[in-house]
């Protein structure tokens, strides 16, 4: 059974595992993962609707180490990639996740392509899944990735050197090399492109009731993938209201008062239950009382998640026919006001203030025919129809008459769909409609089929 | 900064329907105050000009319900231009094609003005006017017609143009163009007043009147800004003007 899948819903992306009848979740783990906030592993939330149970990751923003890797990466890149997992599967030590739950699968690890932090999947399932060889996986990253050239890569040799070594493989020591490797400066170290954290703006979309101005009232929304938002990206400066950001739950909510004030209990109760390994005494505790740990997300009916797949979408192949007439230019007669004719407008009577000069501006080349156009306006429109657009695609009749803009915020950029037939993407990843979207330099924004690159 | 605005349009002395439009909101959020107004010409026989620029009011007005809320969590003056200018080149379009299946020719200006914190951002296409009133009278936007233009580039005098027949001829409207090119003005508000106007009301009278009568001084509230707009208009359609006449008037403390 092909158990993954992938689906957009509102501003978020999710990967989907569908369990199969036969698999039975390992509680304890499930337990660890949904209750703590374990560095290097995506949040997990587990759904059931009638008979079907799945365990939802939020990849929002990430791509797969498979995506990352096809680019060049820099030794640093590289090595901080390997440090994040080896980190995360440290960290799941400590929480009593075995590294046989993970995921170690380069297109099953995602990766923040703006911090280089990878984020593995941990499916919380009783002796299910085969343990993953370590020293393999990490063989096998370090052959297959495409190395800049300029750089000195005898870190590669090096650490295969470790991995081919007969004794038993040991995650803190590899990790110790990896760490050393970083700390040192290697010759034609290339500059560093990770220096901060670029949060990717979110705004909240129009999958929101209109809001009304007078006054103006940010509702919270306590959808799951807000919340999943919020964890992952905890620096947000409140943009978006953060719900129940204190202590870093997810909860499903329940109808019934007694429920929740259940809950509310079992909450402390597994609180003190789930923290470290260190706490040895909670834990004793837990087997003595007999009682059964009932998770609330056991509860089935509780939401209705909408399951889009992203099917390929239809491509409008019927053209559309301009039947233009042309009219003689005579100075219609409206009455009072009338219209002078013109070919062509002249602009250069138009003073147009735009304000502060931009130093050096961006570009987007255009994959099919690798033009390039600068991004020289806060909003440049990209579509089919000439008239109403900045960058005219006009062969392609995918793209949209209005497909979508390229917006710039002071020194920061955003693709937005506008309600596109076809859709746009960033990076291969649908984006949804009417919502702005950070991109940054590298991102391929495809319009429907047509690929641009965005340089700043 | 606090708004008082008051708008009046007037179907003036001979014409059969009134082809101006014209758009006040004015909110509050957690900037301080948020004000829009917007009047547009509307031209085309038949009463089509209504549609034009009634179609323009509305589209205006969804966005300042809709999409300026989600503008303000991330307040750029120019990007707001920026898609307004987009808002009405697509506009153009969906008129222009309008037009063409009813075989009819129509169009409106546009001249809008948005304030949000210490700023303001207009868009203007024709002929319609905004001015604001500080210590003098200004005139913030560039009237997009023939004479103007004719004016800027020193082969009329503004003597002439005020006799000649093509002074009326505009150079680009919104549904009857083949392309519009709005003027974008991002600014700060300031303290006064910022009137926003058809041609209708500014043919007949002079600048310094319309100082006069409204320059924010004389403007010490509400029921007295009505009135003398009120007057004004009276006033000019005392001096035969024909066309609609349609004006916003706003101030500003």
């Amino acid at each position: 059974m092909e158990h993954f899948l992938i689906s957009n819903q509102g501003i978020n992306t999710y990967l989907e595992y569908e369990l199969d009848e036969t698999q039975e979740i390992d509680t304890l783990c499930m337990g660890m993962v949904k209750n703590n906030k374990i560095e290097g592993m995506l949040p997990v939330v587990f759904q059931q609707i009638d008979k079907r149970r799945y365990f939802k990751y939020t990849i929002t923003s990430k791509i797969t180490l498979n995506k990352f890797l096809e680019r060049e990466v820099s030794r640093h890149k590289l090595l901080r990639i390997m440090e994040s997992i080896l980190k995360a599967l440290m960290e799941g030590e400590e929480y009593m996740i075995p590294p046989s739950v993970c995921l170690l699968e380069e297109n099953k690890i995602y990766v923040d392509s703006h911090t280089g932090e990878a984020f593995l999947i941990c499916l919380p399932i009783l002796d299910g899944v085969k343990a993953a060889d370590i020293r393999l996986f990490f063989k096998n990253l370090l052959f297959q990735a495409k190395y800049e050239s300029g750089e000195d890569n005898s870190y590669v040799a090096h650490l295969i050197g470790i991995l081919n070594q007969e004794e038993k493989f040991c995650v803190s020591l590899f990790l110790r090399e990896v760490r050393f490797l970083l700390g040192e400066r290697g010759k034609g170290d290339t500059k560093e492109t990770f220096n901060k954290p670029r949060e990717r703006k979110v705004s909240l979309g129009k999958q929101h009731e209109e809001k009304k101005v007078q006054p103006l009232e940010k509702k919270p929304q306590e959808s799951i993938g807000e919340i999943g938002q919020n964890l992952l990206q905890p620096e947000r400066k409140g943009e978006i209201e953060k719900t129940k950001q204190g202590d870093m739950v997810w909860e499903f909510e329940l109808d019934s008062e007694t429920h929740k004030e259940e809950k509310n209990k079992k909450r402390g109760f597994f609180g003190s239950l789930f923290q470290k390994k260190s706490r040895e005494r909670s834990f004793d505790s837990f087997i003595d009382s007999g009682e059964e740990p009932v998770f609330e997300f056991l509860m089935p009916g509780q939401e209705e998640p909408i399951h889009a797949k992203l099917e390929p979408s239809e491509i409008d192949i019927a053209p559309i026919v301009k039947s233009f007439v042309e009219d003689t230019p005579i100075p219609a007669d409206f009455g009072g006001t009338t219209l002078l004719n013109e070919d062509k407008y002249d602009e250069t009577s138009l003073l147009q203030e735009w304000g502060t000069e931009r130093h050096s501006e961006p570009y987007l080349i255009r994959n099919q025919t690798q033009e390039k156009f600068y991004i020289n306006k806060s909003v440049v429109r990209i579509g089919r129809e000439k008239q109403q657009v900045d960058y005219c695609v006009q062969e392609n009749k995918a793209v949209g008459r209005s497909h979508a803009d390229i917006i710039t915020r002071g020194q920061r950029y955003y693709v937005m769909d506008l309600n596109s037939k076809n859709r746009t993407f960033i990076n291969g990843q649908a984006i949804p409609s009417q919502q702005e979207m950070e991109i940054m330099d590298g991102d391929c924004v495809r319009l429907a089929n047509e690929e641009f690159i965005f340089h700043t | 900064m606090h708004f008082t605005a008051v708008a009046c349009t007037d179907i003036g002395i001979s014409k059969d329907t009134n082809q101006d439009s014209v758009l006040m909101k004015h909110a509050q959020c957690s900037m301080g105050q948020i004000f829009l107004g917007v009047v547009c010409d509307g031209m085309g026989g038949l009463s089509k000009g209504e549609i034009a620029s009634a179609t323009v009011i509305q589209e205006f007005s969804k966005w300042f319900d809709q999409e300026l809320p989600y503008e303000l969590e991330n307040l750029d003056m120019y990007v707001i231009g920026g898609k307004w200018s987009l808002k009405l080149k697509e506009l153009n379009v969906k008129i222009l094609e309008y037009g063409q299946k009813e075989n009819i020719k129509l169009g409106t200006t546009f001249t809008g003005i948005l304030f949000v914190g210490n700023q303001y951002v207009i868009a203007h296409v024709g002929d319609t006017r905004v001015y604001y009133i500080g210590s003098r009278i200004q005139q913030l936007t560039t009237d997009q017609t023939f004479v103007a233009r004719e004016i800027s580039r020193g082969t009329l005098t503004p003597a002439q143009a005020k006799t000649d027949k093509r002074r009326n001829m505009l150079l680009q409207c919104v549904g009857a163009s083949e392309k519009v090119e709005p003027q974008i003005i991002v600014g700060n508000s300031q303290r006064g007043a910022y009137i926003l106007c058809s041609d209708g009301f500014r043919h007949e009278i002079s600048d310094y009147e319309i100082y006069e009568a409204l320059n924010p001084e004389v403007l010490t509230n509400k029921m007295k800004m009505n009135c003398q707009v009120e007057y004004l208009i009276e006033e000019v359609k005392k001096r035969q003007e024909q066309d609609n006449i349609s004006v916003i008037l706003i101030k500003t403390e």
